[in-house]
């Protein structure tokens, strides 16, 4: 009976086929090249994404670099030669650039801007920097002096008034040497009359054909009497009293706030460099208080007592000065009314392509230099 | 004891051989899922060489959709980057590097400030730039030029030092003291209107082309002027569909002025504005035995970013 067991047994276990062994062979096969597949693929989804989050630190990175053409800081125009303005640009899910604006020159700026994309969990992240060289271009006005008059001229009492290139006391940033013009150039047509030719009219007069030309006081270079009024970033009417407000870092923007005009103690540094175009559509008498940047007055202006104002002054009727104000700059008179320019008192009106610049420089933008301006930086 | 069965009583011995016929059945039933599964398995092998073999196309793709923009992005076309142009070819000025005038001790030399200067980059390069390569200056005079002027200039010497430039505003005196800069020394010399600060570019003639290896099949290939002679060319992907005059090539250009308007080889340079590239890559795609077809392909518009 045992042996019967016995041979049964070994005869079911000579008749197992070897359908197992085969299955189990092409399974472990088919998994092996299976794996092998998803490991491919899943490199590919890996390279994909990889090459996808580059493109993005590419476009992040010219985003910020585009970014400070249109959105020019203008306290830039202010930093000295090597100087570097730097700033982060957020974008869109945690994607980022670092932006650094170095000023190369008086006119040229190398803005490099790193573009930085990731997915998020710092696994994978890309860089990509870009550069572009930058040209600051302002308007040009070239007043033929310290006043520039169309109408009659009358100096009397004892103002100083000089056409000699001046810093404004305590600019210390004034480095672009610069011409001295004349202290008054006039209309030959014109009445003039200088009580003190030797301290009032320091450089002398001169008879300039570009004084006599009416469109000399409506179109300035790039710019027009209306593309600035429409440019002008304080509207005043009536009589003010301007003080700047702010602190050492910061300036606080209002109508009566036309920027710090002088440096050192007891000023308000923060709205040095602070060069507001100021627009009245009418009269304007200034007496006290101080500013600095561009003047538009479609009218009359009269500055009196103290009143100090460094930059660019643009008077359609005429200009009178009394008192012990301060100009440094350039007052350009149209004397549209046929009425007459007239300084008086004890005021000192100084000839200052700096201030004048700098005023200008308020109103210029930043172009990429033609040619080779872009670039990648590896 | 054992007990013994009798011969009649002992089937399951007499039954353990195979007759032949069972053997031929059971062979032939073997041999074809033998067969078929072999089938199956070189077909999934195939499958997969070929899945690998896409992957490597793949890449070298994005290798060279990486490589290619870059150098293409900063060309200059109206300042004459672009010396020739082909559909299947492109011969260059590739800036290799960025840099400002840090100092110029006489006409003819260049100080630039060093690569890794702790504030900012100032100098950049691919490659350091080398006898034979060109400079441009960037100048704002008006000597019989308007506007924005890059004046060329050959590199005859390179030499590195910490002492050139030492004070400049460009670099920090302190975390910048004792770097390597760089000074080059260029013909012709320098105008008086190039001064401290100005933007420098640094190029060197390349040439992208589709082109046969000892293989029989063609590669993308880049070479560019060294010391005044052309280099060896480097295989930079592939392999490609051939060329092929009016038909699909592996590494097609088409050029585009800034109104989109196609400009044909041959034709104006400095009006490039845009460079399409489609590259065709050449590969085994599936599981069949004979299918050599393009399997993939890539398409992109590459603005030039200095054309004005």
């Amino acid at each position: 009976m045992r042996m019967v067991r016995v041979s049964i047994r070994r005869l079911t276990r000579e008749r197992r086929g070897s359908a197992l062994l085969l299955v189990l062979v092409a399974m472990v096969v088919l998994a092996v090249l299976g794996s092998a597949s998803m490991m491919s693929a899943l490199q590919e989804a890996r390279s994909s994404r990889a090459a996808q989050i580059q493109q993005r630190a590419l476009t992040v990175a010219e985003f910020a670099l585009n970014q400070q053409l249109s959105s020019w800081r203008s306290e830039r125009q202010s930093m000295a030669v090597g100087a570097i303005d730097s700033l982060a640009v957020g974008v869109d899910l945690g994607d980022t650039a670092i932006v650094r604006v170095q000023r190369l020159s008086s006119t040229d700026f190398n803005v490099v801007s790193v573009g930085r994309a990731g997915i998020g969990n710092g696994l994978m992240e890309a860089q990509r920097d870009v550069s572009m060289v930058v040209n600051f271009r302002s308007p040009v006005i070239q007043p033929g002096g310290i006043l520039m008059t169309y109408g009659d001229v009358d100096i009397q009492g004892s103002p100083t008034v000089s056409g000699r290139n001046t810093t404004p006391p305590g600019w210390t940033d004034c480095s672009t040497p610069a011409r001295d013009t004349f202290a008054l150039s006039y209309n030959s047509a014109a009445k003039v009359s200088v009580q003190k030719p030797a301290s009032q009219a320091i450089g002398g007069t001169y008879a300039d054909p570009r004084a006599a030309d009416p469109r000399s006081y409506d179109t300035f270079g790039t710019e027009t009497w209306a593309s600035l009024i429409a440019r002008a970033n304080i509207r005043v009417t009536g009589n003010v009293n301007p003080t700047p407000s702010g602190s050492s870092t910061t300036c606080t923007a209002s109508t009566s706030n036309w920027g710090e005009p002088r440096r050192g103690g007891g000023t308000v540094a923060g709205c040095t460099s602070y060069f507001p175009t100021i627009y009245s559509p009418g009269d304007l008498d200034l007496e006290t208080g101080r500013g600095q940047g561009i003047l538009i007055v479609h009218g009359r202006l009269r500055i009196r007592g103290n009143f100090q104002f460094n930059g660019l002054v643009l008077v359609r009727d005429e200009f009178e000065a009394e008192g012990n104000m301060s100009l440094y700059g350039s007052v350009m008179s149209r004397n549209a009314d046929r009425s007459e320019t007239r300084v008086r008192g004890n005021g000192t009106l100084m000839y200052s392509r700096c201030a004048i610049d700098r005023a200008l420089s308020a109103l210029g933008s930043p172009t990429r230099v033609k040619g080779r301006a872009w670039a990648n930086i590896y | 004891m054992t007990p013994r069965l009798s011969p009649e009583r002992q089937p399951v011995r007499i039954r353990r051989g195979y007759t032949l016929v069972e053997l031929i059945i059971a062979m032939t039933i073997l041999g074809i899922m033998g067969t078929l599964v072999a089938q199956i398995m070189m077909s999934q092998q195939r499958f997969f060489q070929r899945m690998s073999e896409q992957s490597n196309v793949r890449r070298e793709l994005r290798n060279t959709l990486g490589t290619l923009p870059t150098e293409m992005r900063g060309l200059s076309a109206t300042h004459g980057d672009i010396s020739s142009f082909g559909a299947t070819a492109l011969t260059f000025r590739s800036t290799i590097g960025t840099s400002i005038l840090c100092d110029r001790p006489t006409s003819t030399t260049i100080d630039a400030p060093p690569n890794n200067a702790a504030r900012i980059s100032l100098s950049n390069w691919v490659t350091m730039p080398g006898v034979g390569d060109t400079v441009f200056a960037l100048r704002h005079d008006s000597s019989g030029v308007v506007g924005d002027f890059w004046s060329a200039h050959r590199i005859t010497g390179v030499s590195t030092s910490s002492a050139f430039c030492p004070t400049s505003p460009y670099t920090d005196a302190t975390l910048d003291a004792g770097k390597t800069r760089y000074r080059f020394t260029v013909t012709p010399g320098l105008a008086d209107a190039v001064t401290a600060g100005a933007a420098l570019r640094f190029t060197r003639s390349a040439r992208y082309e589709l082109a046969a290896q000892s293989s029989g099949r063609w590669f993308l290939q880049r070479q560019e002027i060294q010391g005044g002679l052309w280099t060896t060319p480097v295989v930079m992907s592939g392999p490609y569909v051939a060329p092929a005059i009016g038909g699909l090539s592996g590494f097609a250009l088409t050029y585009f002025d800034s109104t989109g308007v196609a400009i044909a080889p041959g034709g104006d340079n400095r009006r490039i504005a845009r460079i399409d590239v489609v590259l065709r890559a050449l590969a085994q795609a599936g599981s069949e035995r004979n299918s050599t077809l393009p399997n993939d392909s890539v398409r992109l518009s590459i603005a030039v970013r200095n054309r004005r």
